[in-house]
């Protein structure tokens, strides 16, 4: 009776073990399922989405140029975040939102010290976007911070992308 | 009869939640960006509880030009392994002698099934020097279309003299870093990593800004830009690119923390917010704690970082944490997070 509860208890241990190991490989197999191959032409891709340029000055960011760029944009998170960007067009419709890390700073993690600065006046920020031709207005909100950007337009800069 | 019939299912059960499972496979090739006359070993690892029985060696050279065409070439089996005793784990490494030529791209892809008759096939491309298509990062470890994985670029500094060194560096910050994470790992078809050809001037915190190398609109695909130096000083992110010492793994796991799975930092004075899906920060201790037993964590590991307000629920060597001590583990909140953002990534 004793080696029976024995094996009972390794099989309820492994077995809780194995469920979290399965429905990991579960979710890796999920994950190479759906994932395309690797195209050597990947610089070839037909998707875009747009990189705007903005220079930050006086604790604003001010547009600088749009451009066209290869490929789906890269992952963000379209829920929660330290840095909020919202897209919209010339009618003020909100066409999308994600977050991600803070490009107006510096973050050091660096075992050195951990640190956060603002950068540096004159530095140029990239902000990705969908390839969406009607966004005309892009505002930033900063969470956990009092900073406040003001909206900018970029209807002039769009007019120059593809 | 009725003690022998309940250890008999006990023993059954225990057998089969034990003795099946799924097979890892990580393949390596070693320079990670070959010349063309170079020598290439390629190798593979594998776990596989069921026991490794045949490895077949598969490989297709392709050839591409400036403009980026591609001239496909045809897959053919290089080599077949016929394991003996039918191992858990295994290695089997081949040589190409000779290299593959200028101007190619390899992909080569495992084969490898097992004794209880599952098999995974696994497939890697990567380029040979010179890569001709100019002004684009060169993919060094390719597995996946670039919209679906998660992708890496390494960016030389400027300070970098030795590229051959800077290329082994790369490599071990896949083989010996990523590959070492075990959520990475067993996820490690997800990933893509490029060599910019073009070097960004990475600058101690405090002194000013990285300069991003000139084709950085050409890198806007990836998730992470990691602009690698040589030289001991206070690195920093900005956005998704920042900059580490090349021999300091850690930062490597840390920062494609922040840059790649939107994960906050895991000590008093970092940055901290609190992700609507499989956080990492709590802004409340009441929420940390009511998450714990869903994350693989309890109550009583719900822990204020410092005076930061934010809580977490990770042990302290979790990379997420900045440290010396950390460990090569994401700790069970970090980990569900991570695979919820490849899983998201596809599907977005």
């Amino acid at each position: 009776m004793k080696l029976t509860l024995i094996v009972l208890f390794l099989s309820m241990i492994t077995g809780f073990a194995f469920t979290q190991t399965k429905e990991d490989f579960k979710k890796r197999n999920e994950a190479e399922k759906k994932t395309q191959p690797f195209d050597p032409q990947f610089n070839m891709r037909g998707d875009a989405h747009l990189s705007i340029t903005f220079k930050f000055e006086n604790g604003q960011l001010e547009p600088v140029k749009a451009e066209k760029v290869i490929g789906k944009l890269p992952y963000r998170s379209s829920e929660n975040g330290e840095f909020k960007i919202e897209y919209s067009n010339a009618e003020g419709k909100i066409l999308g939102t994600y977050y991600e890390n803070n490009p107006t700073i510096y973050r050091s993690c660096d075992e050195a010290g951990t640190s956060i600065q603002e950068v540096s006046g004159g530095t140029e920020i990239t902000i990705l976007l969908p390839y969406i031709k009607e966004i005309a207005t892009i505002s930033f909100t900063a969470n956990n911070s009092n900073r406040k950007f003001t909206p900018k337009d970029i209807q002039t800069l769009m007019r120059g992308v593809d | 009869m009725k003690k022998k019939t309940f250890m008999g299912i006990a023993l059954v059960s225990f057998i089969l939640l034990t003795g099946c499972s799924d097979i890892i496979t990580q393949p390596m090739h070693g320079p990670i960006y070959p010349d063309g006359d170079e020598d290439v070993e390629i190798t593979l690892q594998t776990e596989a509880q069921g026991g490794i029985e045949t490895v077949q060696l598969y490989e297709t050279v392709s050839s591409i030009n400036a403009a980026g065409t591609v001239t496909n070439g045809t897959e053919s089996l290089v080599q077949t392994w016929n394991v003996a005793g039918a191992p858990t784990s295994s290695t089997q490494t081949y040589t190409k002698t000779g290299g593959y030529g200028d101007n190619k791209i390899v992909t080569y892809r495992f084969r490898v099934t097992t004794d209880n008759n599952k098999s995974r096939t696994h497939s890697v491309s990567f380029a040979t020097r010179p890569y001709p298509v100019p002004n684009q990062p060169v993919p060094v470890y390719a597995q996946g279309d670039p919209d679906d994985v998660m992708d890496l670029v390494f960016i030389p500094d400027e300070e970098i003299v030795d590229m051959d060194e800077f290329r082994d560096r790369c490599q071990s910050l896949i083989s010996n870093t990523a590959h070492r994470e075990p959520t990475m790992n067993l996820f490690n078809r997800q990933f893509n990593y490029y060599i910019n050809p073009i070097a960004g001037d990475a600058v101690p915190y405090g002194t000013g800004s990285h300069t991003p190398p000139s084709n950085n609109a050409n890198l806007a695909f990836a998730e992470a830009r990691a602009l690698l130096h040589s030289t001991v000083f206070q690195d920093f992110a900005s956005g998704s690119m920042f900059s580490m010492e090349w021999d300091r793994p850690q930062t490597l796991l840390h920062e494609n923390g922040h840059a790649m799975f939107r994960l906050a930092d895991e000590y008093g004075g970092g940055v901290h917010w609190q992700e609507a899906t499989l956080p990492n920060n709590w802004s409340t201790l009441a929420g940390a704690q009511t998450d714990a037993p869903s994350r693989g964590k309890t109550s009583e590991d719900a822990v204020e970082m410092g005076n930061s307000g934010w809580y977490k629920l990770c042990d302290d060597t979790c990379p997420m944490v900045s440290g010396p001590a950390l460990l090569f583990t994401f700790d069970a909140p970090c980990k569900s997070r991570l695979m919820h953002v490849i899983l998201d990534n596809i599907i977005h």
